[in-house]
């Protein structure tokens, strides 16, 4: 199976490559996996006071599908809010780096990734806020 | 429920019955494969227990009975009905004598497949996933003796923990079958699924390690 052009692209040249500090505050930290494959991703975003994510990171062993689609989506949720980062839909990865069938749950994988480190970080401020007051 | 589409099945040359079998007893002409059930395309019942040396001889028994010598002469519907069985009893062979693929093929059959509501990966597989290949990343720029060993270790340590999670497998096939079972089945599935995948990984960069010694 050939890889699309841009799968390559991200692929040979990964963006945001790397981690946070797990307990720097505003950063929240999602792990998820592919169980029909073996993939792992760790998916890191640090989110502004007002719900802007400025930076992402991550880390995923897998396919090369795989570690496309997390690292087209740590670009493409820098400088969205957190509500608009909860809308993006694996579709749009499928559609941006054209993945073939077999590879759709790469995206879902990175779309996960994103949702579960939006859940941590809100986890992490509730109860952040819960021991400050 | 389980079957009972293919129960009263009947040859399609000579109307005996032929149940799931892939070839009549009465006239030995091919018989379509059972429908959507590979446990049934071999005659076996959907448990996920599964005696080897019965498989064995079920699925050599079967290929005799479908060679292609032996339908070659025959009519052109029964030579494809011979080449679709084939293929059906070959799918079910390698997919059954796996434990781990009839596990999910056991799960899929089950409405619930292996990936179905399991993202979450558990925290201490997580850890080990990310420090083992935190140290291929280190092995592959700088390739000293001791880290070498060191990964070797790891992957003589996880070989073995697959081993024993297979012999868990088994252990778990044996007993209960129902719906209870599904989740720790999924669990186990899942654990030699990202176990197998870092192997894969360590054994590609041990690979590539003494590959490049040995290029010089």
């Amino acid at each position: 199976m050939a890889y699309s052009e841009k799968v390559l692209d991200h692929y040979s040249n990964p963006r945001n490559v790397g981690s946070f500090a797990k307990d720097e505050p505003n950063v929240g930290t999602g792990v998820v996996g592919a169980p029909e494959c073996g993939d792992v991703m760790k998916l890191q975003l640090k989110i502004s006071d007002d719900g802007v994510v400025e930076d992402a990171r991550f880390k995923t062993f897998g396919c090369g599908s795989a570690i496309a689609s997390s690292s087209y989506v740590t670009e493409l949720v820098k400088g969205k809010t957190v509500d608009e980062v909860m809308k993006i839909k694996n579709s749009e990865i499928v559609h941006e780096l054209s993945l073939p069938p077999v590879k759709i749950h790469c995206s879902v994988l990175a779309e996960d990734g994103i949702k579960a480190a939006i859940a941590d970080w809100k986890r992490r401020r509730t109860t952040d806020t819960k021991a400050a007051s | 429920m389980e079957g009972s589409q293919n129960e009263d099945r009947q040859c399609w040359r000579c109307g005996a019955g032929v149940g799931t079998g892939l070839v009549c007893p009465g006239c030995e002409a091919p018989q379509p494969p059972p429908d959507g059930d590979l446990f049934a395309v071999l005659g076996l019942p959907r448990r996920l227990a599964v005696d080897g040396e019965d498989l064995e001889r079920r699925y050599h028994a079967a290929s005799r009975a479908l060679h292609p010598d032996r339908h070659q002469t025959a009519e052109p519907h029964a030579r494809q009905l011979s080449e679709r069985a084939s293929a059906a009893l070959n799918r079910a062979y390698r997919t059954l004598r796996d434990p781990v693929a009839r596990g999910r093929y056991w799960l899929e059959l089950h409405g619930n497949p292996l990936h179905r509501e399991n993202k979450e990966i558990p925290p201490a597989l997580a850890t080990d996933v990310f420090e083992t290949q935190e140290k291929l990343e280190e092995l592959r720029t700088k390739a000293t003796p001791a880290l070498h060993d060191e990964v070797r270790h790891v992957h003589d340590a996880l070989v073995a923990r697959l081993v024993g999670l297979e012999a868990e497998l088994s252990r778990l096939y044996a007993g209960a079958n129902g719906n209870g079972m599904v989740d720790e089945l999924k669990r186990r599935l899942s654990e030699i699924a990202y176990l197998r995948t870092l192997l894969g990984d360590i054994e590609a960069a041990l690979g590539e390690v003494s590959g490049a010694h040995s290029r010089h």
